[in-house]
Protein backbone atom coordinates (compact mmCIF):
# COMPACT_ATOMS: atom_id res chain seq x y z
CA UNK A 1 0.00 0.00 0.00
CA UNK A 2 1.12 3.49 -0.75
CA UNK A 3 -0.79 6.78 0.43
CA UNK A 4 -2.96 7.84 -2.71
CA UNK A 5 -1.06 10.67 -4.83
CA UNK A 6 -1.95 14.57 -3.93
CA UNK A 7 -2.86 14.53 -7.84
CA UNK A 8 -5.31 11.75 -8.18
CA UNK A 9 -7.26 13.14 -4.65
CA UNK A 10 -7.75 16.51 -6.37
CA UNK A 11 -9.35 15.22 -9.53
CA UNK A 12 -11.15 12.75 -7.65
CA UNK A 13 -12.58 15.68 -5.60
CA UNK A 14 -13.10 17.54 -9.02
CA UNK A 15 -15.34 14.53 -9.64
CA UNK A 16 -12.77 12.96 -12.58
CA UNK A 17 -14.30 9.75 -13.06
CA UNK A 18 -10.81 8.25 -13.86
CA UNK A 19 -9.39 9.12 -10.68
CA UNK A 20 -12.58 8.03 -8.59
CA UNK A 21 -11.98 5.08 -10.29
CA UNK A 22 -8.36 4.64 -9.38
CA UNK A 23 -9.16 5.57 -5.39
CA UNK A 24 -11.46 3.19 -4.71
CA UNK A 25 -9.50 0.33 -6.64
CA UNK A 26 -6.26 1.29 -4.73
CA UNK A 27 -8.31 1.31 -1.29
CA UNK A 28 -10.86 -1.24 -1.55
CA UNK A 29 -8.87 -3.75 0.19
CA UNK A 30 -7.74 -1.42 3.46
CA UNK A 31 -11.03 0.05 3.63
CA UNK A 32 -12.57 -3.91 3.65
CA UNK A 33 -10.29 -5.27 5.92
CA UNK A 34 -11.15 -2.26 8.57
CA UNK A 35 -14.71 -2.81 7.85
CA UNK A 36 -14.24 -6.63 8.54
CA UNK A 37 -12.25 -5.50 11.49
CA UNK A 38 -14.93 -3.66 13.43
CA UNK A 39 -17.55 -5.18 12.14
CA UNK A 40 -16.69 -9.07 12.73
CA UNK A 41 -18.53 -10.58 9.96
CA UNK A 42 -18.05 -10.34 6.08
CA UNK A 43 -21.43 -9.74 4.86
CA UNK A 44 -21.87 -6.50 7.05
CA UNK A 45 -18.32 -5.78 6.52
CA UNK A 46 -19.06 -5.89 2.48
CA UNK A 47 -22.07 -3.73 3.24
CA UNK A 48 -20.39 -1.05 4.97
CA UNK A 49 -17.61 -1.04 2.71
CA UNK A 50 -19.74 -0.04 0.02
CA UNK A 51 -21.80 2.39 2.31
CA UNK A 52 -18.16 3.64 3.35
CA UNK A 53 -16.92 4.75 0.16
CA UNK A 54 -20.38 6.10 -0.93
CA UNK A 55 -19.67 8.26 2.05
CA UNK A 56 -16.29 9.18 1.48
CA UNK A 57 -17.19 10.25 -2.02
CA UNK A 58 -19.73 12.48 -0.99
CA UNK A 59 -17.31 13.96 1.92
CA UNK A 60 -14.41 14.49 -0.51
CA UNK A 61 -14.13 17.88 -0.82
CA UNK A 62 -14.25 17.95 3.25
CA UNK A 63 -10.34 16.30 3.03
CA UNK A 64 -8.26 19.79 3.55
CA UNK A 65 -4.74 17.87 3.32
CA UNK A 66 -4.08 18.48 7.24
CA UNK A 67 -2.96 14.61 7.15
CA UNK A 68 -2.29 11.65 4.46
CA UNK A 69 -5.18 10.91 2.87
CA UNK A 70 -5.52 7.47 3.70
CA UNK A 71 -5.09 8.41 7.23
CA UNK A 72 -8.27 10.68 6.87
CA UNK A 73 -10.03 8.08 4.39
CA UNK A 74 -9.77 5.61 7.26
CA UNK A 75 -10.72 7.58 10.23
CA UNK A 76 -13.87 8.14 8.42
CA UNK A 77 -14.38 4.39 7.70
CA UNK A 78 -13.93 3.49 10.87
CA UNK A 79 -16.03 6.39 12.44
CA UNK A 80 -18.89 4.80 9.85
CA UNK A 81 -18.24 1.36 10.99
CA UNK A 82 -18.96 2.45 14.89
CA UNK A 83 -21.98 4.84 14.33
CA UNK A 84 -23.25 1.52 12.83
CA UNK A 85 -22.84 -0.46 15.65
CA UNK A 86 -24.15 1.86 17.76
CA UNK A 87 -27.10 2.55 15.56
CA UNK A 88 -27.83 -1.01 16.14
CA UNK A 89 -27.72 -1.31 19.74
CA UNK A 90 -24.38 -2.67 20.37
CA UNK A 91 -22.73 -2.03 23.67
CA UNK A 92 -21.01 0.96 23.19
CA UNK A 93 -17.84 0.10 21.66
CA UNK A 94 -14.74 2.29 22.65
CA UNK A 95 -11.42 2.14 21.22
CA UNK A 96 -9.82 3.47 24.05
CA UNK A 97 -7.50 1.15 26.60
CA UNK A 98 -9.88 -0.78 28.51
CA UNK A 99 -9.05 -3.39 31.39
CA UNK A 100 -8.65 -5.86 28.83
CA UNK A 101 -5.53 -4.06 27.10
CA UNK A 102 -3.50 -4.82 30.79
CA UNK A 103 -1.04 -6.65 30.35
CA UNK A 104 -2.22 -9.80 30.62
CA UNK A 105 0.90 -12.38 30.31
CA UNK A 106 3.79 -12.06 32.23
CA UNK A 107 6.52 -11.72 30.93
CA UNK A 108 8.24 -14.34 32.88
CA UNK A 109 5.66 -16.77 32.43
CA UNK A 110 7.36 -19.55 30.94
CA UNK A 111 4.17 -20.82 28.63
CA UNK A 112 3.68 -19.49 26.08
CA UNK A 113 7.25 -17.47 25.44
CA UNK A 114 9.58 -20.16 25.74
CA UNK A 115 7.57 -22.81 23.38
CA UNK A 116 6.35 -20.31 20.83
CA UNK A 117 7.02 -23.00 18.45
CA UNK A 118 3.45 -24.24 19.75
CA UNK A 119 1.09 -21.78 18.93
CA UNK A 120 2.85 -20.27 16.00
CA UNK A 121 1.97 -23.76 14.23
CA UNK A 122 -1.30 -23.19 15.30
CA UNK A 123 -1.37 -19.73 13.58
CA UNK A 124 -0.63 -21.64 10.43
CA UNK A 125 -3.97 -23.10 10.28
CA UNK A 126 -6.30 -20.43 9.07
CA UNK A 127 -9.36 -21.64 10.50
CA UNK A 128 -7.21 -21.47 14.09
CA UNK A 129 -6.48 -17.93 13.63
CA UNK A 130 -9.45 -17.04 12.39
CA UNK A 131 -11.17 -18.30 15.49
CA UNK A 132 -8.44 -16.91 18.06
CA UNK A 133 -9.43 -13.24 15.89
CA UNK A 134 -12.24 -13.72 16.92
CA UNK A 135 -11.49 -13.67 20.67
CA UNK A 136 -9.61 -10.02 20.24
CA UNK A 137 -11.47 -7.20 21.57
CA UNK A 138 -12.61 -4.51 18.61
CA UNK A 139 -9.88 -2.19 19.21
CA UNK A 140 -6.92 -4.94 19.55
CA UNK A 141 -8.43 -6.31 16.52
CA UNK A 142 -8.62 -3.08 14.70
CA UNK A 143 -5.29 -2.20 15.69
CA UNK A 144 -3.83 -5.43 14.66
CA UNK A 145 -5.68 -4.44 10.97
CA UNK A 146 -4.06 -1.64 10.61
CA UNK A 147 -0.56 -2.29 11.91
CA UNK A 148 -0.40 -4.32 9.11
CA UNK A 149 -1.51 -2.10 6.20
CA UNK A 150 1.86 -1.21 4.79
CA UNK A 151 3.13 2.76 5.24
CA UNK A 152 1.11 3.22 7.74
CA UNK A 153 2.84 4.60 11.11
CA UNK A 154 2.04 4.56 14.90
CA UNK A 155 1.30 7.89 14.62
CA UNK A 156 -1.10 7.22 11.60
CA UNK A 157 -2.84 4.37 13.59
CA UNK A 158 -3.13 6.47 16.56
CA UNK A 159 -4.75 9.22 14.24
CA UNK A 160 -7.11 7.23 12.85
CA UNK A 161 -8.17 5.23 15.97
CA UNK A 162 -8.41 8.57 17.43
CA UNK A 163 -6.22 7.23 20.51
CA UNK A 164 -2.93 8.40 22.23
CA UNK A 165 0.14 6.59 20.67
CA UNK A 166 0.90 4.30 23.57
CA UNK A 167 -2.92 3.13 23.57
CA UNK A 168 -1.61 1.57 20.18
CA UNK A 169 0.96 0.17 21.05
CA UNK A 170 -0.48 -1.20 24.27
CA UNK A 171 -3.64 -3.05 21.94
CA UNK A 172 -1.17 -4.44 19.58
CA UNK A 173 0.70 -6.08 22.46
CA UNK A 174 -2.15 -7.27 23.85
CA UNK A 175 -3.33 -8.62 20.97
CA UNK A 176 -0.36 -10.38 20.12
CA UNK A 177 -0.35 -11.58 23.27
CA UNK A 178 -4.14 -13.01 23.53
CA UNK A 179 -3.71 -14.45 20.22
CA UNK A 180 -0.53 -16.49 21.97
CA UNK A 181 -2.88 -17.75 24.64
CA UNK A 182 -5.28 -18.74 22.38
CA UNK A 183 -3.64 -20.84 20.06
CA UNK A 184 -1.77 -22.21 22.49
CA UNK A 185 -5.10 -23.18 24.88
CA UNK A 186 -6.58 -24.26 21.85
CA UNK A 187 -3.25 -26.30 20.78
CA UNK A 188 -3.34 -28.06 23.99
CA UNK A 189 -7.14 -28.09 23.91
CA UNK A 190 -6.17 -30.07 20.54
CA UNK A 191 -3.47 -32.71 21.74
CA UNK A 192 -5.49 -33.14 24.70
CA UNK A 193 -8.61 -34.51 22.59
CA UNK A 194 -5.88 -36.36 20.60
CA UNK A 195 -5.08 -38.20 23.73
CA UNK A 196 -8.24 -38.41 24.63
CA UNK A 197 -8.88 -40.53 21.25
CA UNK B 1 18.92 -6.11 26.05
CA UNK B 2 17.09 -8.06 28.50
CA UNK B 3 15.18 -10.20 27.28
CA UNK B 4 11.80 -8.91 28.63
CA UNK B 5 12.89 -5.91 26.37
CA UNK B 6 13.25 -7.94 23.34
CA UNK B 7 9.87 -9.66 23.89
CA UNK B 8 8.39 -6.05 23.68
CA UNK B 9 10.26 -5.18 20.71
CA UNK B 10 9.18 -8.38 18.97
CA UNK B 11 5.27 -7.83 19.81
CA UNK B 12 5.30 -3.90 18.70
CA UNK B 13 7.88 -3.22 16.58
CA UNK B 14 9.50 0.49 16.30
CA UNK B 15 11.63 -0.18 12.95
CA UNK B 16 10.65 -2.40 9.94
CA UNK B 17 14.14 -4.35 10.33
CA UNK B 18 15.46 -5.32 13.85
CA UNK B 19 17.69 -3.15 15.21
CA UNK B 20 21.74 -4.14 16.03
CA UNK B 21 21.17 -4.86 19.61
CA UNK B 22 17.74 -6.65 18.68
CA UNK B 23 20.17 -8.88 16.35
CA UNK B 24 22.98 -9.45 18.52
CA UNK B 25 20.56 -10.55 21.68
CA UNK B 26 18.92 -13.00 18.83
CA UNK B 27 21.77 -14.47 17.64
CA UNK B 28 22.80 -15.40 21.47
CA UNK B 29 19.18 -16.34 23.16
CA UNK B 30 17.43 -19.35 21.91
CA UNK B 31 14.29 -18.79 23.63
CA UNK B 32 14.22 -15.09 21.82
CA UNK B 33 15.49 -16.26 18.66
CA UNK B 34 12.52 -19.03 19.13
CA UNK B 35 10.23 -16.20 19.89
CA UNK B 36 11.18 -14.39 17.32
CA UNK B 37 10.68 -16.94 14.49
CA UNK B 38 7.44 -17.70 15.89
CA UNK B 39 6.04 -14.15 15.58
CA UNK B 40 7.22 -13.93 12.26
CA UNK B 41 5.03 -16.73 11.26
CA UNK B 42 2.12 -15.30 13.24
CA UNK B 43 2.76 -11.74 11.31
CA UNK B 44 2.94 -13.86 8.36
CA UNK B 45 -0.75 -15.63 8.77
CA UNK B 46 -2.46 -12.63 10.51
CA UNK B 47 -1.40 -10.17 7.69
CA UNK B 48 -3.05 -12.74 5.19
CA UNK B 49 -5.92 -13.06 7.78
CA UNK B 50 -6.42 -9.76 8.32
CA UNK B 51 -5.64 -7.26 5.13
CA UNK B 52 -8.26 -9.26 2.57
CA UNK B 53 -9.29 -7.89 -0.75
CA UNK B 54 -13.04 -8.00 -0.76
CA UNK B 55 -14.44 -10.79 -2.36
CA UNK B 56 -15.94 -10.56 -5.86
CA UNK B 57 -19.65 -10.99 -4.98
CA UNK B 58 -19.53 -8.79 -2.27
CA UNK B 59 -18.90 -6.00 -4.03
CA UNK B 60 -21.71 -6.77 -6.27
CA UNK B 61 -21.84 -2.91 -7.40
CA UNK B 62 -19.06 -2.59 -10.06
CA UNK B 63 -16.86 0.60 -9.35
CA UNK B 64 -19.13 2.89 -11.98
CA UNK B 65 -22.16 1.98 -10.64
CA UNK B 66 -21.10 3.15 -7.21
CA UNK B 67 -19.92 6.30 -8.29
CA UNK B 68 -23.07 6.48 -10.05
CA UNK B 69 -25.02 6.14 -6.98
CA UNK B 70 -22.84 7.94 -5.36
CA UNK B 71 -23.00 11.35 -7.32
CA UNK B 72 -26.28 10.85 -8.93
CA UNK B 73 -28.35 11.78 -6.09
CA UNK B 74 -32.59 12.62 -5.60
CA UNK B 75 -32.81 16.49 -4.34
CA UNK B 76 -34.92 16.33 -1.38
CA UNK B 77 -38.44 17.03 -1.99
CA UNK B 78 -38.30 20.38 -1.35
CA UNK B 79 -36.00 21.28 -3.61
CA UNK B 80 -37.50 19.30 -6.27
CA UNK B 81 -40.77 21.59 -5.56
CA UNK B 82 -38.80 24.38 -5.64
CA UNK B 83 -37.49 23.20 -8.94
CA UNK B 84 -40.99 22.81 -10.25
CA UNK B 85 -42.01 25.78 -9.36
CA UNK B 86 -39.34 27.72 -11.29
CA UNK B 87 -39.87 26.04 -14.43
CA UNK B 88 -43.56 26.93 -14.41
CA UNK B 89 -42.29 30.68 -13.78
CA UNK B 90 -39.73 29.81 -17.10
CA UNK B 91 -42.14 28.14 -19.04
CA UNK B 92 -44.93 31.70 -17.98
CA UNK B 93 -42.09 34.10 -18.82
CA UNK B 94 -41.44 32.17 -22.06
CA UNK B 95 -45.05 32.40 -23.06
CA UNK B 96 -45.06 35.93 -22.65
CA UNK B 97 -41.97 36.67 -24.64
CA UNK B 98 -43.51 34.92 -27.46
CA UNK B 99 -46.78 36.57 -27.02
CA UNK B 100 -44.69 40.15 -26.96
CA UNK B 101 -43.01 39.07 -30.30
CA UNK B 102 -46.03 38.25 -31.56
CA UNK B 103 -47.46 41.67 -30.96
CA UNK B 104 -44.87 43.74 -31.85
CA UNK B 105 -44.19 41.96 -35.63
CA UNK B 106 -48.26 42.19 -36.11
CA UNK B 107 -47.88 46.32 -34.71
CA UNK B 108 -44.82 47.52 -35.84
CA UNK B 109 -44.85 47.45 -39.51
CA UNK B 110 -42.69 48.56 -42.09
CA UNK B 111 -44.82 50.91 -44.95
CA UNK B 112 -44.62 49.43 -48.43
CA UNK B 113 -41.89 50.76 -50.53
CA UNK B 114 -43.97 52.72 -52.46
CA UNK B 115 -45.52 54.69 -49.80
CA UNK B 116 -40.99 55.07 -48.03
CA UNK B 117 -40.37 56.86 -51.53
CA UNK B 118 -43.43 58.96 -51.74
CA UNK B 119 -42.38 60.17 -48.35
CA UNK B 120 -38.86 60.48 -49.24
CA UNK B 121 -39.98 62.61 -52.57
CA UNK B 122 -42.15 64.41 -50.26
CA UNK B 123 -39.50 65.86 -48.14
CA UNK B 124 -37.47 67.34 -50.94
CA UNK B 125 -33.81 67.16 -51.23
CA UNK B 126 -32.19 69.63 -49.73
CA UNK B 127 -34.69 71.13 -47.72
CA UNK B 128 -36.07 67.97 -46.61
CA UNK B 129 -32.19 67.06 -45.69
CA UNK B 130 -31.74 70.14 -44.14
CA UNK B 131 -34.87 70.25 -42.18
CA UNK B 132 -33.93 66.59 -41.16
CA UNK B 133 -30.71 67.45 -39.94
CA UNK B 134 -32.04 70.42 -37.98
CA UNK B 135 -34.78 67.99 -36.90
CA UNK B 136 -32.72 65.12 -35.86
CA UNK B 137 -30.33 67.60 -33.81
CA UNK B 138 -32.98 68.90 -32.08
CA UNK B 139 -34.56 66.00 -31.23
CA UNK B 140 -31.51 64.49 -29.98
CA UNK B 141 -30.82 67.38 -27.81
CA UNK B 142 -34.02 68.62 -26.17
CA UNK B 143 -32.19 70.27 -23.29
CA UNK B 144 -29.99 72.77 -26.01
CA UNK B 145 -33.29 73.11 -27.86
CA UNK B 146 -35.05 74.54 -24.75
CA UNK B 147 -32.00 76.14 -23.76
CA UNK B 148 -31.21 78.12 -26.92
CA UNK B 149 -35.33 79.02 -26.70
CA UNK B 150 -34.51 80.71 -23.51
CA UNK B 151 -31.34 82.38 -24.90
CA UNK B 152 -33.25 83.79 -27.58
CA UNK B 153 -36.78 84.50 -25.78
CA UNK B 154 -34.46 86.85 -23.15
CA UNK B 155 -32.75 88.76 -25.79
CA UNK B 156 -35.90 89.32 -27.49
CA UNK B 157 -37.07 90.57 -24.21
CA UNK B 158 -33.91 92.75 -24.34
CA UNK B 159 -34.03 94.16 -27.67
CA UNK B 160 -37.60 94.66 -26.81
CA UNK B 161 -36.76 96.81 -23.62
CA UNK B 162 -34.19 98.96 -25.26
CA UNK B 163 -36.26 99.19 -28.07
CA UNK B 164 -39.10 100.64 -26.17
CA UNK B 165 -36.35 102.80 -24.23
CA UNK B 166 -35.03 104.17 -27.40
CA UNK B 167 -39.02 105.01 -28.33
CA UNK B 168 -39.68 107.00 -25.73
CA UNK B 169 -36.92 109.27 -25.70
CA UNK B 170 -38.05 112.64 -27.89
CA UNK B 171 -36.22 112.88 -31.45
CA UNK B 172 -33.94 115.75 -32.13
CA UNK B 173 -34.10 117.00 -35.56
CA UNK B 174 -31.80 119.98 -37.09
CA UNK B 175 -28.08 121.05 -36.97
CA UNK B 176 -26.28 118.02 -35.66
CA UNK B 177 -23.58 120.10 -34.15
CA UNK B 178 -26.61 122.05 -32.69
CA UNK B 179 -28.45 119.05 -31.82
CA UNK B 180 -25.00 117.38 -30.10
CA UNK B 181 -24.49 120.70 -27.99
CA UNK B 182 -28.18 120.13 -27.38
CA UNK B 183 -27.99 116.89 -25.80
CA UNK B 184 -24.76 117.49 -23.98
CA UNK B 185 -26.37 119.88 -22.30
CA UNK B 186 -30.18 118.53 -22.61
CA UNK B 187 -31.72 117.36 -19.88
CA UNK B 188 -32.05 114.02 -21.48
CA UNK B 189 -28.89 113.26 -19.91
CA UNK B 190 -30.80 112.26 -17.09
CA UNK B 191 -32.03 109.66 -18.31
CA UNK B 192 -28.88 108.36 -19.57
CA UNK B 193 -28.33 107.52 -15.79
CA UNK B 194 -31.14 105.27 -16.47
CA UNK B 195 -29.33 103.14 -19.00
CA UNK B 196 -27.12 102.08 -16.10
CA UNK B 197 -30.20 100.44 -14.05
CA UNK B 198 -31.48 98.89 -17.41
CA UNK B 199 -28.35 97.23 -17.90
CA UNK B 200 -28.16 96.43 -14.61
CA UNK B 201 -31.56 94.70 -15.26
CA UNK B 202 -30.95 93.31 -18.37
CA UNK B 203 -27.50 91.95 -17.38
CA UNK B 204 -28.13 89.14 -14.69
CA UNK B 205 -30.79 87.85 -18.04
CA UNK B 206 -27.98 88.10 -20.50
CA UNK B 207 -25.63 86.41 -18.30
CA UNK B 208 -28.37 83.70 -17.30
CA UNK B 209 -28.76 82.81 -21.23
CA UNK B 210 -25.10 82.92 -21.73
CA UNK B 211 -24.43 80.40 -19.15
CA UNK B 212 -27.81 78.38 -20.23
CA UNK B 213 -25.94 77.99 -23.71
CA UNK B 214 -22.51 77.63 -22.37
CA UNK B 215 -23.97 74.72 -20.42
CA UNK B 216 -25.80 73.18 -23.19
CA UNK B 217 -22.99 73.40 -25.15
CA UNK B 218 -20.99 71.08 -22.52
CA UNK B 219 -24.34 69.05 -21.06
CA UNK B 220 -25.22 67.89 -24.58
CA UNK B 221 -26.83 64.75 -24.71
CA UNK B 222 -24.81 61.91 -27.05
CA UNK B 223 -26.17 61.84 -30.42
CA UNK B 224 -27.87 58.57 -30.85
CA UNK B 225 -26.30 56.24 -33.29
CA UNK B 226 -27.57 56.78 -37.48
CA UNK B 227 -29.56 53.90 -38.08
Amino acid sequence: MADVEGAVVRRAQQGDPAALRELIAGQQTYVYSICRGVMRNDADAADMTQEAFMRVLRSLGSYRGETKFTTWLYRVVTNICLDELRRRGVPTVTLEATAEDLPGLDPADPDPWTQPERWAAAAEDAAELQRALGGLTTPQRLALTLFYFDDLRYEDIAQVMGVPLNTVKSHIRRAKERLAELLDIRRKDYVRCSAAT
Amino acid sequence: MLCRDVRAALLVPETPAPTPDLQEHLAVCRACAGLASALATLDAQLRSALVVAPQSQFLVMPVDAVLRSALVVEPPAEVRARLTALADIAAADAARARVDTALRSALLVEPPPAVQARLLAAAGAEAGSWFARVWDSLRSRPGVFAGQLAALAVLGYAVMQLVAWIGSLPVVLGDVPYALELLAFSPALDYLSSIQALLQQLGPWLIVGAAGWVLSQFWARPREPAG
